[in-house]
């Protein structure tokens, strides 16, 4: 099969985006009333549901921690939402690899040792995927944390970047991200003083490049996270008006 | 609103979702009695139904369906498999009702639960007979489309069968497959996307399910209704007005009349939600 042209010599790439332009985010808190916190959160066509239920008390009391939080993290594909079906497997490496990363991403970020003897889970639902499902889990994620009232250090804000043709290029979706010789590089960072939460990189890139691909992506994180703010403030102001009514 | 426990000579007031919470039977027990439901309705009510169609790109026909609170996802995928020796000219639907952790606090994750797959099973025989297997068949006997659909709930607040059965007619109907070709000589299907071909359904499916909550019998009962109810009646309508199914679940023995009565609903209702749909 030939190579398949991602970035057009007019500078465009195969969605028509520019190299540091970000997929359309639209995302709401507050979505589902049973849980303790949700949100929905669309980047692009990928389309990911997170409820959040806790702090409550662990269904496991061997799993209770004296000193701490348990987080639980399920992520779950719906068997629609990429282009061929996918077999249902018990215990996929790559879902378990998926939900590690976001569970000890907040391990960090939430602040458990006010919550002991508690467990927080955290439901992650992929309806459609287009590419970058780790940063729309980490960033939905976010989103329904702070939904639920839970204590955190920070928004957890997470964005990828790849590298084409000599160019940093950002938010990568499904058909740049299956290219084999395009870097994926997702960072999550914590805005306010800018730490690095989770950093994960496939197939290779220049360690000279990676400065300028990591400032790209961290750029992305800063934008999601005004993003994801205004989305926190609407939910807010939703639930100052409710109660003043 | 406070309410007053009139049990005891005791007079103690609580607020009502105080109320709700400690003695959930007997708060809905006093809105029954008062000829009417905790969330306002009738009893012959049904809640606000909302139907979009084609809600999910990367599935081949689907649908979002929401039931007051209740909201599914239905998603169909078509894939092409070699059809069984003993119907060479038929395609498979393959149902799949999906209840996570995350829709309500009530389900535990892991292995799908009875109520899940007793749900799957239902479909599955409901809609063997409404979709026409036969015009799947892309070559007799050796390429046939196979149909999984996915019905996944966001949100649970009670009467999924009818949420789910809905989101799968709405999903069938926006349902889209290309034209196939089978190559005889290379054994390889070829499927063209530009010519959509819709799928005929044989008929449209409207569900009604209904619920005897003590010896109340309301429609569309929702989830604090649900964990009441001794019994409920399911009963599926197809557009010319004909029965297709009734099922009724729990220990409680109801009577004839309690099923006619069902039955007259389950038409008014049929007639408001083929509008909708």
């Amino acid at each position: 099969m030939s190579r398949q042209e991602l970035i057009s010599p007019e500078g465009l790439r195969v969605d028509g985006r520019r190299a540091n332009e970000l997929r359309r985010i639209s995302c709401r808190a507050s979505v589902l009333n049973s849980a303790d916190g949700s949100a929905y959160y669309e980047q692009g066509n990928t389309k990911v549901l997170v409820a959040v239920y806790g702090p409550r008390e662990p269904r496991n009391r061997s799993l209770a921690q004296q000193d701490h939080a348990t987080i639980n993290v399920e992520f779950n594909i719906a068997p629609f939402s990429t282009s061929e079906r996918r077999k249902r497997s018990k215990g996929d490496k790559r879902l378990l690899e998926i939900s590690s990363f976001v569970k000890q991403t907040f391990e960090g970020a939430i602040q458990t040792a006010i919550y002991p003897r508690s467990q927080i889970d955290i439901y992650i639902h992929l309806l459609q995927h287009d590419g970058g499902t780790l940063e729309t889990c980490i960033n939905a994620a976010t989103l329904a944390l702070v939904d639920a009232g839970i204590s955190m250090m920070d928004y957890v804000c997470a964005c990828t970047a790849g590298f084409i043709d000599e160019t940093p290029i950002l938010d990568l979706n499904f058909v740049e991200e299956s290219s084999i010789e395009v870097p994926n590089l997702t960072v999550a960072i914590m805005p306010r003083n800018g730490n690095i939460a989770l950093l994960q990189m496939e197939s290779k890139l220049h360690s000279s490049k990676l400065e300028d691909v990591m400032e790209l992506a961290v750029e992305g994180c800063k934008h999601i996270h005004r993003k994801l703010d205004q989305a926190v403030l609407v939910a807010a102001k939703d639930l100052a008006d409710k109660l003043s009514n | 609103m406070d309410m007053d426990d009139t049990s005891e000579q005791q007079q103690v007031a609580f607020a009502m979702h105080t109320f709700e919470r400690i003695h959930h039977t007997e708060f809905q027990r006093r809105f029954l009695s008062q000829n009417t439901r905790h969330d306002g309705r009738a009893f012959s009510q049904f809640r606000a139904t909302h139907v979009t169609k084609g809600t999910v790109s990367t599935a081949q026909g689907s649908s979002t369906v929401r039931i007051g609170n209740t909201t599914v996802v239905c998603g169909i995928k078509a894939e092409v498999s070699e059809p069984d020796v003993k119907t060479p000219n038929e395609g498979y639907l393959v149902t799949n009702v999906e209840l996570s952790p995350m829709c309500s606090a009530r389900f535990r994750p892991g292995a799908p639960s009875d109520e899940a797959q007793v749900a799957s099973e239902h479909i599955h025989r409901l809609f063997g007979k409404a979709v026409d297997l036969a015009t799947l068949c892309i070559e007799s006997g050796q390429a046939v489309w196979s149909l999984s659909a996915d019905i996944v709930c966001l949100k649970y607040d009670g009467n999924i069968l009818d949420t789910a059965i809905l989101a799968l007619v709405a999903a069938l109907e926006d349902l889209r497959l290309p034209e196939a070709q089978l190559d005889s000589a290379t054994g390889v299907v070829s499927a063209d996307r530009t010519i959509a071909r819709q799928l005929t359904l044989r008929k449209r499916l409207f569900p009604a399910t209904f619920a005897l909550v003590d010896t109340y019998l309301v429609a569309d009962a929702d989830d604090a209704e649900e964990q009441l109810a001794t019994t409920s009646v399911l009963v599926v309508l197809d557009d010319s007005g004909r029965l297709a199914n009734i099922w009724k679940r729990g220990a409680c023995p109801v009577s004839n009349e309690t099923i006619h009565q069902c039955i007259e609903s389950a038409v008014e209702r049929a007639e408001t939600i083929s509008k909708t749909l």
